[in-house]
């Protein structure tokens, strides 16, 4: 039965991470029987077993709902989910401009954090109709009115009257469905223009090819259309049309304006799909494809490799089925003289960097060995170019240098008000620049400072936690590139340089950092049988030295007639040991090591 | 389970090792099979079981030959004369003992006076070797040792007086407190006493012990001050005129102990108690530890590993690089039946490049500064599986 636009709402759930986005979403999608009670399992909307684990959203996903209101009416509701994180804003952005409405999950015991604020600024900025919604009233430590006034104060947004749930409870559900009815307006569009769609999110199947999730704007669709990508001029024919329920897709013949569903062209790469293109008819197109489309470019890079050099074949499968599903994951070959052949990855942020390392080595059982995250430098050379530097390991000598710029971030910090002294010298720190503070409440500071990207890739963010006891949260953008002194740092074990270790950064860090991941290679680096010399040098300056000296004691002492087996299994076990190690010229490492370098904050 | 019959093509001469399970009381580091008991009662049934077990060795496989036996434990001292004769008869009932045999015991201070070393020369023992450990009393009572110096220094005489020339002292280092300084003390005295050999092992924590489980009760040197007190002990020893034949074993030239060589060569020893290793044949196997089950006749001899070609001649190499003088690279390849020049060659060349082994003519040897990082040297050349 075809639904009247009048009556389908779209809409999406945001919030901060832990707010409890995911099981609002599970408590509407039991309360409308979409899914029946004994189908349902916790965070159903978030299948990735890593989702699940680590409680977020990596991956948009809709999914449709029928609701008789207590007008007596029947509504078409749409719940288009959205990642949560930072590194995936435009994905966010993206998945709200196909809806009217944003529900705004505020955790009642938290309020309002970074994420809460910046999904609430993206909400805005797609004239969404916002619903705040507080969560967690079950808890003793809520705080219901202040909640409110807090969103009325901060987000400026009426909120006196929204719905106060318990979603882990079961608790006012019904409440939230009726405001979404109630408050969010129905999708306007012309059925009887030319077609025109958003493309929210893709996805591949083995079996249909990719998938791409549409909200139709104007319109209408049906199978055997052709189809014209707005943005990358491609052109398929439709296969399959539908909309998507909690455990597939469910085909029908035709979607129109204000609808939203799924499309299926065999097409086999989903890169052609990209996430904010507008999808129209090849026959009668539409004049101009919806605003706000951009091709997402990585922000963070890092080498990975796999620890077993045999595999690069495996990793490299690994890389293209996963890019398969996500387009914002870059990857091309590298060799490293030190670890062999891998790729230099690209990734939206650190979170999407941990995601793809995790995936990679539970879904495709690899062990891999990630050197240390990089930003994106501009360098102007003494010749005259101007050249993107991805890879530490080919950042031009000091003296080919002309002038090196680095990219800088607009950074979003909300913590109680008592930690801002640690958090401020901590952005300090890390060469931040601060551009001014703002009190929320007598108790919350929103601090805003720009920062290098580079300075926050390593661990700011585990940095921020423990200096605020974790109360503190942060939200960025790109601000675009600013000159800075930048050297490349370079380690040498036994003498000889080691590509994979080198790693960009401010001049005036150089010392202390590079004396600190000496300190750290040295814990790192075992014993061998002979004394190995580490050096750091900036170009051919050598600026830090650390020493492991040589082993001096391996033995087993006594070996007897009953010592015997016992001593060989030691011997394997040793060499197995060993064949974990990483032959770096004459000295062995363990993979452990490049991860040193990335934690620094540890013991500071 | 392993059926003696099998070994009866053997071809001997064998080591004879006899593991006595009982101590006065048990060491504090000590993961050995031992069980304590008052002086003079190793119960006769043990003894018995020996006998039986002795007696069914010497019938399945026709009295083979045997040029070195070895009491071991424990503390073979507590046994009584008696004890010891019977044995003995039975050793000799069992085996062809060839004339010159070398027949030891171990031996704790404090558990064997002049009279019970007499007993033992009569009986054929011309070898002694005892637990000194250390000649700092404090050292001994960390380690739970029962004896203290003076009691080793007269041990050592009443076995010289008896007429035992082939003396062995035991010493450890590595011990909480212990320093390179107290340490070479404990050597130099030992040497100040007639011996003709000193074996010297680092203190291993094994699991278990009362040591291990206490360790964060005391300091323990650092492997570079453990690696120290090596040095010391090497050069000292040097000095006295004790050269270095094994990692931790040291003599007069021409007194080396035989039965553990035949460890360290892969030559074939039968071992009799519990808990005790044989190996015949490639095949390693074993005498379980439990006490009652012995003593009751349930238990038998049970595999440990049957060795494969490339397996035992991994073990000639790893065992033999014990040894100063090192292995043959044709010996081992003609015993085990593997080529070692093609299993070993092409390490042996990185590394006789790296200076951590030699090659000369066809014997293979660990250069003597690495010898305490053996582990390490023998990892390098074992070929990966």
């Amino acid at each position: 039965m075809k639904q009247k636009i009048s009556h389908i709402r779209n809409f999406s759930i945001i919030a901060h991470i832990d707010h409890g986005k995911s099981t609002l979403a599970d408590r509407l999608l039991e309360m409308t029987n979409t899914v029946a009670k004994r189908e349902m399992e916790n965070q159903l909307l978030d299948n990735m077993d890593l989702e699940r684990e680590r409680g977020i959203t990596i991956k948009a996903r809709a999914v449709r709902m029928n609701y008789r209101a207590s007008d007596g009416e029947s509504y078409t509701l749409n719940l288009i989910d959205t990642p949560g994180h930072v590194d995936f804003n435009y994905e966010v952005s993206r998945s709200l401009n196909a809806c009217e409405g944003a529900v705004l999950v505020v955790d009642a015991t938290q309020g309002i954090e970074a994420q809460t604020l910046a999904n609430a600024y993206l909400a805005v900025d797609a004239n969404l109709e916002i619903l705040p919604v507080i969560n967690k009233i079950d808890l003793p430590s809520a705080m219901i009115q202040k909640c409110k006034d807090e969103i009325e104060d901060v987000i400026g947004i009426p909120a006196q009257d929204c719905p106060a749930v318990s979603a882990k409870m079961g608790t006012n559900i019904q409440d939230v469905l009726e405001h979404i009815v109630t408050d969010i307006p129905a999708p306007e569009g012309d059925p009887d223009a030319p077609f025109k769609a958003l493309i929210f999110d893709s996805n591949y199947d083995s079996y249909l090819g990719v998938v791409i999730n549409i909200r139709v704007v104007d319109g209408s669709i049906q199978t055997g259309d052709r189809i014209r990508l707005m943005n990358t001029g491609a052109e398929y024919d439709v296969v399959e049309i539908g909309v998507m329920e909690p455990f597939g897709l469910q085909p029908c013949a035709k979607l129109s304006a204000g609808e939203v569903g799924y499309i299926t062209a065999s097409i086999k790469n989903i890169g052609e799909t990209k996430v904010g293109d507008t999808v129209t008819l090849a026959s009668r197109p539409a004049e101009s494809p919806l605003p706000g489309f951009k091709d997402s470019h990585p922000m963070v890079f890092a080498g990975i490799y796999p620890a077993d050099g045999a595999r690069y074949g495996d990793l490299h499968d690994a890389l293209d089925k996963l890019q398969l599903n996500d387009a914002s994951l870059h990857y091309e070959p590298e060799t490293s003289i030190a670890l062999g052949f891998g790729f230099r990855c690209g990734f939206l942020g650190l979170l999407h960097m941990e995601i793809i390392e995790e995936r990679l080595e539970r879904e495709f059982n690899l062990d891999l060995i990630t050197t240390a995250p990089s930003v994106i430098y501009q360098v102007k050379t003494r010749g005259g170019e101007t050249v993107m530097v991805d890879n530490p390991s080919r950042f031009p000598t000091p003296d080919e240098i002309l002038e090196a710029s680095e990219p800088i971030v607009r950074a979003n910090i909300i913590s109680p008000s008592s930690y801002v002294g640690g958090l401020m010298d901590l952005c300090q720190d890390r060469r931040g620049v601060f551009i001014d503070m703002k009190y929320i409440d007598t108790e919350r500071v929103e601090l805003h400072y720009d920062l290098p990207l580079n300075e926050i890739i390593y661990d700011f963010f585990d940095a921020l936690k423990s200096r605020s006891r974790g109360y503190a949260s942060l939200d960025y953008e790109l601000k675009g590139y600013e000159p800075s002194k930048l050297v490349k740092l370079d380690f040498l074990l036994n003498g000889e340089q080691v590509d994979a270790l080198s790693f960009i950064v401010h001049e005036e860090k150089a010392y202390a950092r590079a004396r600190k991941i000496a300190e750290r290679l040295k814990e790192n680096i075992p014993r061998h049988q002979f004394e190995i010399p580490i050096q750091a040098a900036i170009g051919s300056k050598i600026i830090a030295r650390e020493t492991v000296k040589a082993l001096r004691k391996d033995v087993l002492a006594k070996c007897y007639g009953g010592d015997v087996t016992r001593k060989m299994k030691l011997l394997e076990k040793q060499k197995e040991g060993k064949k974990k190690m990483r032959q770096l010229g004459s000295v062995q490492v363990s993979p452990e090591a490049f991860m040193a370098i990335l934690k620094l904050d540890n013991d500071d | 389970m392993i059926e003696l019959s099998w070994f009866s093509h053997l071809k001997g001469p064998l080591g004879v090792y006899i593991h006595i399970p009982f101590c006065l009381a048990k060491c504090k580091y000590c993961d050995f099979c031992s069980f304590p008991i008052p002086p003079g009662s190793v119960p006769d049934a043990y003894v018995d079981r020996l006998i039986e077990d002795i007696e069914d060795f010497g019938l399945k496989t026709g009295r083979p030959e045997a040029d070195t036996i070895f009491f071991g434990g424990g503390t073979p001292t507590l046994l009584s004369v008696r004890q010891w004769g019977k044995i003995m008869e039975q050793l000799s009932r069992s085996f062809r003992i060839l004339p010159g045999t070398e027949i030891s015991t171990e031996c704790n201070p404090a558990t064997a006076d002049r009279a019970l070393f007499s007993e033992l020369k009569s009986l054929g023992f011309n070898r002694v070797s005892i637990g000194m450990q250390s000649a700092n009393d404090d050292e001994l009572s960390l380690l739970g040792r029962v004896h203290r110096n003076e009691q080793t220094v007269r041990t050592v005489r009443d076995a010289y007086s008896a007429g035992f020339r082939e003396i062995n002292l035991d010493m450890m280092f590595g011990i909480p407190g212990q320093t390179k300084d107290s340490f070479e003390h404990s050597i130099r005295t030992a040497c100040s006493l007639p011996v003709t050999h000193i074996s010297s092992y680092a203190l291993q924590l094994e699991p278990g012990t009362p040591l291990e489980a206490h360790r964060n009760e005391y300091v323990f040197p650092d492997d570079d001050q453990v690696a120290d007190m090596y040095d010391a002990l090497c050069s000292c020893l040097s000095e006295l005129g004790y050269e270095r034949y094994e990692i931790s074993n040291f003599s007069i030239p021409g007194h080396e102990c035989r039965h553990n060589l035949k460890y360290w060569t892969g030559a074939p020893y039968m071992g009799f108690g519990i808990s005790s290793h044989s190996f015949l044949d490639r095949t390693r196997f074993f005498q379980p530890s439990d006490l009652d089950a012995y003593l009751t006749s349930a238990a038998g001899y049970q595999t440990e590993e049957e060795l494969t070609p490339e397996r035992f001649c991994d073990e000639l190499l790893v065992l033999g690089l014990r040894l100063t003088r090192g292995v043959s690279l044709s010996d081992i390849s003609r015993r085990s039946g593997v080529d070692a020049l093609a299993r070993y060659g092409t390490q042996i060349d990185t590394m006789r490049k790296q200076g951590t082994v030699d090659l000369s003519e066809d014997r293979l040897t660990i250069q003597p500064q690495y010898m305490f990082i053996s582990n390490s040297i023998l990892d390098d050349l074992l070929p990966d599986r």
